[in-house]
């Protein structure tokens, strides 16, 4: 009985989505694809294919302690850059459904503090570096939108899943050993642990967007969940100094990813018709996860980060869009705070016979 | 007779005509042109001013074998801000001089544990060095060998003079990493450089190669160490972009230079002389120019691609300029 219930209403709203005739319809390519910031949807029109790509640099130079304290990283001796490159392809498959699929490959490597080990005849300088690189989770997304039927007032449900289609256990370290005899016999340590972005565990998430436009002005509330899907596996590398030569074992361990809630507010202002000026606060909160690399299982520590952003885009060109954005964190507990600067382009296409015709 | 008239009238009609055309462009016209459609120099009269800021770190390098790695065996960071000043002035319509008078921040941050087992203790040691001040300042000429027309190309020749402006020792010294560092590099440098370019609206070409020769110079390289003699290894360039309007404003210039670069000559003791040779790089450079009437507002980033020992990290550069 639920079942069919479930299986009617699901045709209703199939039916209402397709054959639904919205504002934006009767509009050619060419308006939609020059549509003003503040007059835009939250997804791309059915038929448009939108890809998103650009460059961010993150300068990790700044971390909040459990009490909220900002501490320098930069003076603890463990700041870092961040190089990530995004891409991101979204299309509508009706006005009020959109497909969406995307993925980030970044690279960062994060010191930590040296320790000089001073004897009367030896000195040891440790010195140790943990690089992340490569492809993170392939990310597919479905987005449905309220059909309002008003340009002014829009509302989206979506969902998204978080594949690890890419391995995910960190490389064998490449740790190295100098010696030299000066005043002293003088021993370079170095510690190099070669980690990936990946999660390895699938991630659903789950969030909704907001948005109210108005002829200069546009509002976009947004939130979402996410949460891992099940325990995953990795492994540990652990490493041993014989006779001036680093002998490799590796363990497994499980873990269990905490969960997320993300939130952001955005304002823009449509300054002239291809000029948008964005400015922004989101934050996030995570809680919850385990692992159990120590032998023991430990829970993970709740974080939280609040940070502002400035931002601008551009109307190019009929099918280019550049934007970008300056973010800061402001405040946070037991995570680290990136400045990070945003550059983007973004290409838009719609297919006017698919826009039409279904 | 009559018809001989209408057809002289014609005539001088006609010459009116184009001779309105040549009036429509006006200097204030020529002065929103955008990096594409100006002439390779600025023109007779004009003046340009604005400000360059660029950004770096020191994270990466690209070491012996050309891998891109980390600078290891120290948890250094280090970071430099460079503000110029940039001012350029057409004398004629083929000859411009410019000048950049540079002004550098830069930090570095060292931070070590040290363990002292004979004494049972250990103490953290966090060291902030700066480099605050005046860098070295530059002149350039550009002279239009030959000025762009329908199917040429415009050549352009160019001298870069650097002269050692900026302070070139370290200064306050408390110890090896703890000190005021310099903030210019304490030589004088002639950049010469040879440019093609053609304009195929909305697309520009351009390929280039220049020659930087070093002059011998005197500096402490490091602090506690005396002053010696050296000389820079000189580097030669080969370069090329494509640019292209993305609308009637906005251009986008994609350049990407090789480079070798000769080897340094210490004559004299300092650790600084890690007996590097051969070093090269490839570099590609995306920028976004936006000319906004007289204001154009540009943003590079300077992406290392390949090389041997040189540094692997992006650089960032935002500049504002205006035409007068």
């Amino acid at each position: 009985m639920k079942s069919k219930i479930f299986h009617k209403a699901f045709l209703l709203l199939t039916s209402i989505l397709v054959n639904y005739q919205s504002p934006a319809q009767d509009a050619d390519s060419y308006s939609l694809l020059t549509e003003r910031f503040v007059d835009r949807p939250i997804n791309v029109h059915r038929g448009q294919l939108q890809v998103n790509t650009g460059y961010e640099l993150s300068v990790l130079n700044k971390k909040f302690d459990p009490e909220g304290k900002v501490v320098n990283l930069a003076k603890d001796g463990s700041a870092a850059m961040q190089h990530l490159f995004p891409f991101n392809i979204r299309f509508g498959l009706l006005e009020h459904l959109q497909l969406s699929a995307g993925i980030n490959y970044a690279r960062a490597g994060i010191r930590e503090r040296n320790i000089w080990i001073i004897g009367y005849d030896a000195e040891v300088n440790i010195d140790e570096l943990n690089e992340y690189k490569g492809l993170d989770n392939l990310d597919f997304g479905l987005s449905f939108r309220a059909p309002f039927g008003s340009k002014r007032v829009d509302w989206t449900v979506y969902g998204n899943i978080s594949l690890p289609v890419f391995d995910h256990k960190p490389d064998q370290p490449n740790h190295s050993i100098n010696t030299a005899q000066l005043a002293t016999t003088y021993t370079q340590l170095s510690y190099y642990y070669r980690n990936k972005y990946g999660s390895g565990i699938p991630i659903g998430i789950l969030g909704t967007s907001f948005r109210f436009n108005t002829p200069g002005f546009s509002a976009i509330l947004n939130g979402n969940f996410s949460t891992g899907l099940k325990e995953g596996e990795s492994i540990l590398w652990r490493s041993n100094l014989e006779e001036h030569e680093f002998r490799y074992t590796q363990e497994k361990f499980s873990y269990e990813e905490g969960q997320q809630v993300d939130y952001a507010v955005m304002f823009a202002y449509q300054a002239i018709d291809w000029f948008a000026v964005i400015l922004s606060v989101h934050g996030t909160n995570s809680f919850g996860g385990w692992s159990n690399v120590t032998g023991k299982k430990v829970g993970y520590r709740s974080e939280n980060l609040i940070a502002g952003g400035l931002g601008y885009e551009i109307m190019a060109s009929t099918n280019l869009r550049i934007f970008q954005s300056i973010n800061i964190p402001f405040a946070g507990k037991n995570t680290m705070g990136s400045l990070i600067i945003h550059t983007g382009i973004s290409l838009n296409f719609i297919s006017a016979s698919y826009h039409n015709i279904l | 007779m009559k018809k001989i008239w209408f057809q002289i009238c014609l005539l001088i009609m006609t010459g009116s005509i184009s001779g309105q055309i040549e009036e429509m462009i006006i200097p204030s016209d020529l002065k929103q042109q955008t990096v594409i459609t100006e002439p390779a120099t600025l023109r007779k009269g004009f003046f340009r001013i604005g400000t360059i800021n660029s950004y770096g770190t020191v994270d990466r390098i690209f070491d012996e074998s050309g891998k891109r790695t980390y600078i290891m065996g120290s948890n250094g960071w280090a970071t430099a801000w460079t503000h110029e000043a940039d001012l350029s002035y057409g004398i004629t319509d083929r000859l411009q001089v410019s000048a950049q008078l540079p002004y550098e921040r830069k930090k570095t941050f060292f931070s070590s544990e040290i363990i002292l087992p004979g004494f049972d203790t250990s103490q953290i040691h966090s060291v902030n060095s700066k480099g605050n001040g005046i860098g070295d300042i530059s002149v350039a000429a550009s002279y239009q060998i030959l000025k762009e027309e329908d199917r040429k190309p415009s050549l352009l020749a160019k001298i870069f003079l650097t002269l050692p402006t900026g302070r070139k020792n370290p200064t306050n010294v408390v110890n090896s990493r703890d000190f005021n560092m310099p903030t210019g590099n304490g030589e004088t440098t002639i950049d010469f450089r040879l440019q093609f370019r053609k304009i195929f609206y909305p697309y520009s070409v351009t390929v280039y190669t220049s020659y930087l020769y070093h002059f011998k110079a005197k500096k402490i390289f490091n602090p506690g160490e005396e002053e010696i003699s050296f000389r820079s290894g000189d580097m030669v360039y080969f370069g090329s972009s494509y640019n292209v309007h993305l609308n009637d404003w906005i251009a986008l210039l994609n350049e990407v230079a090789c480079y070798k670069w000769f080897d340094d000559k210490f004559y004299g003791s300092t650790t600084y002389d890690q007996g590097i040779t051969g070093r090269w790089g490839i570099c590609y450079q995306p920028a976004l120019v936006f000319q906004v009437r007289r204001f154009r507002f540009f943003e590079v980033i300077q992406f290392p691609l390949k090389g041997k020992f040189i540094s692997a990290d992006p650089v960032y550069t935002l500049g504002l300029q205006y035409t007068l």
